[in-house]
């Protein structure tokens, strides 16, 4: 048994550095279900201000939400930043552990992040709070809690796309009353995304750089297959993920890494660890992959690439410009 | 005369400690009722509890949102924390009872383990049997610590006719080992999501259960409790060898049966609700019988109480320690069990030692 736990405790340490890298999921959704603007009552008035408003969230759950949510409290860092970003930010009145941007975070009320503090939301009671997936399957009783004493309660599912997370957006938008910002943030952030693509496709076919993308050092080295940010945003600049076989977070060997000969090797992890292109550049036996003999080792902020938020679009421009410097500038 | 003096100092020594037990028990669900994280007035407190179990209102100003906090977070918590506690630290003194061996405790006989992979199992597969619903997962634990349990006899039974207490134990901690195997398994074959959601169980909690949590544990509790208390005879007579206990008629065979059983349903219920939480199963007894001696009369209810107490206690100090981040209670039962069972073992040493 006590091997066992030990055990645990190892894999433990992947898994929470799954959940600081993942930084919690986000919101997936319908277009259909949320353009239900309360159809009948306000037809002609603007969006804004467009209460009540009834939002399909991220399992599912028609939420209806009264009026203008004044206070608001996000268990995940992605929403936090889409808050923000919808200039709703001075209403956050608590944040989860994990929430790090934008700065005004770090003077917010922690509430807890995989574990919440059920008391203290209850007594901060929030108009609205979002919360991640795994609070539903987990803690369900306890949202139904928050739900009785009048705090609105929306569900994100794990976006995994930009599609997804555009989705997101619209969301919260729609649940914060700043439908009109969202709408402009996903269209510049489409706008941006596709600016890049055409650029990328001016790359040859002969330069296309393949890359291996690491979200877990050495020795157990994690990368992203399909159905990624880092998957989606390889496609977009026109590279290839050198992991493409295979689907999600997944584990390599060293062996089977440096068989893929990867002509570019980005890490996501420098946010706790130091140098890790130092620590990829002298690994062992590496000497003749491509991306080490040219050095073509980077860091980029993992919450740049993992976040589904508005920020997903600073992490695409940054790939772009560390995979062909020459063609994004 | 003489003889019935010492009788009386006796009683009044045992009246003193249950006096004892029951006041350590009320004094941490006071204090865990009144200190949190979040400061709710102590009178306030008081009148939800007043309000939600007598109807009767006397406080007008409570603010609305202290009534789901004391009665629907912390009450029901607090309550939990009892229940687990006490069903580990009884079920702890029975093992220990049992196989005659300071070691032993839920997780010897392989019965945590066999609970925890039911558990796991619900997680990993998402199950959820349609008249069950979010009881799923605790009734499937109790029913895998049952199977295991049922696993460990037949192994014994296949080695030794007699119910050894060694082969007992071997088989419980192969079978346990064999069952933490397939949970590590588990834990490398899931995704992110699953693997966080494990090994959060797996750290053992017994935050944001609610009242349909109690509700479960209750009924094994009170079953497992009354089957244990019952048979203390057995136990006593148990300490003196099988052979002896059989010479003064005690059916052994059959009060071992049932006290596994009642051991199982505790240690299963627990383990279901909270997750894993070791040491309160090991320790607690041991304090006890430090203090009243070696009668099971008097060690299982006193264990069910101090253990109790004892969860409580940690729960309190998890969820304040860090706030609004939780230790995990796990962690912090082994932090305090490991020394205060090594100071045992020397003392006990030293003890020894001077009497020889």
């Amino acid at each position: 048994m006590k091997q066992l736990l030990s055990k645990w405790k190892q894999m433990s340490t992947v898994a929470l550095l799954a959940l600081v890298l993942t930084a919690c999921g986000a919101a997936e959704e319908n277009n259909g279900n949320t353009d239900n603007v309360n159809n009948d009552n306000n037809a002609n008035e603007t969006v804004e201000g467009a209460f009540p408003v009834t939002v399909t969230d991220g399992v599912g759950q028609e939420v209806t939400i009264d009026e203008t949510p004044e206070t608001i409290a996000s268990l995940l860092p992605s929403s936090t930043e889409i808050v923000f970003e919808l200039g709703a930010g001075d209403r956050m009145i608590g944040v989860s552990e994990y929430c790090n941007f934008p700065e005004e975070t770090a003077d917010i009320q922690v509430i807890g992040a995989q574990d919440m503090d059920a008391e203290l939301i209850l007594s901060l009671s929030p108009d609205l709070l979002l919360v991640q997936e795994y609070h539903y399957q987990n803690h369900e009783d306890v949202l139904n809690e928050y739900e009785e004493a009048g705090i609105d309660v929306l569900v994100m599912g794990s976006a995994e796309s930009f599609e997804e997370t555009y989705d997101t957006i619209r969301m919260i938008g729609e649940a914060t009353g700043t439908s009109d910002e969202a709408g402009q943030i996903v269209t510049s952030m489409e706008e941006r995304l596709e600016e890049i693509r055409e650029q990328a496709e001016t790359i040859p076919e002969e330069d296309r750089q393949t890359v291996w993308v690491e979200v877990g050092p050495s020795p157990d080295i994690f990368t992203t297959g399909q159905d990624t940010f880092m998957h989606e945003m390889l496609e977009a600049i026109n590279a290839t993920n050198a992991a493409e076989e295979e689907s999600g977070w997944v584990q390599f060997t060293e062996e089977e890494i440096v068989t893929l000969e990867p002509d570019v090797v980005i890490t996501t992890y420098g946010y706790y660890i130091d140098s890790p292109e130092a620590d990829v550049l002298a690994r062992d036996g590496w000497s003749e992959v491509p991306a080490i003999q040219n050095e073509r080792v980077y860091d980029v902020d993992n919450d740049t690439v993992t976040r589904p938020g508005p920020r997903l679009i600073e992490g695409v421009e940054t790939l772009a410009k560390l995979v062909y410097p020459d063609v994004f500038e | 005369m003489q003889n019935s003096f010492i009788r009386m100092f006796l009683n009044n020594r045992v009246a003193w400690i249950y006096l004892l037990a029951g006041g350590f028990v009320l004094g941490t669900i006071l204090l865990a009722l009144f200190w949190s994280s979040v400061t709710v007035p102590i009178p306030h407190i008081i009148h939800i509890i007043i309000e939600h179990t007598t109807g009767h209102v006397w406080l007008a100003d409570v603010p609305a949102n202290e009534g789901p906090i004391i009665w629907n977070i912390r009450l029901p918590r607090v309550i939990l924390a009892f229940c687990v506690g006490a069903s580990l630290a009884l079920a702890g003194a029975a093992f220990q009872g049992l196989l005659r061996n300071p070691l032993a405790d839920p997780y010897t006989i392989g019965v945590s383990s066999g609970a925890a992979l039911g558990a796991v199992i619900v997680i990993f597969f998402q199950l959820s049997i349609p008249l069950l619903g979010s009881f799923t997962q605790p009734i499937i634990a109790i029913i895998f610590g049952f199977l295991t349990l049922m696993l460990v006899f037949g192994l014994v039974k296949m080695t030794s006719r007699s119910m050894a207490i060694e082969t007992i134990i071997l088989a419980g901690i192969i079978i346990s080992s064999f069952m933490g195997a397939i949970v590590s398994l588990i834990i490398a074959l899931g995704d992110q999501n699953e693997m966080t959601q494990i090994i959060y169980w797996l750290y053992g909690s017994v935050s944001l259960r609610g009242w349909s949590h109690v509700q479960l544990i209750l009924p094994f509790m009170i079953v497992g409790s009354l089957i244990l208390l019952y048979h203390y005879r057995e136990l006593n007579a148990l300490a003196l060898g099988e052979e002896a206990a059989e010479h003064i008629g005690v059916d052994v065979r059959r009060g071992k049966i049932f006290l596994l059983i009642g051991a199982s349903l505790l240690t299963g219920s627990a383990v279901a609700v909270s997750g894993t939480i070791g040491f309160v199963g090991l320790v607690i007894p041991h304090l006890v019988r430090l203090v009243t001696g070696p009668n099971h009369r008097h060690v299982l209810p006193l264990s069910l109480l101090v253990g109790g107490g004892f969860l409580i206690l940690t729960d309190l100090v998890s969820r304040t320690i860090i706030a609004p981040k939780e230790m995990p209670i796990g962690v912090i039962t082994a932090l305090v069990g490991a020394p205060v069972f090594s100071l045992l073992l020397i003392r006990n040493r030293l003890g020894r030692r001077k009497t020889a």
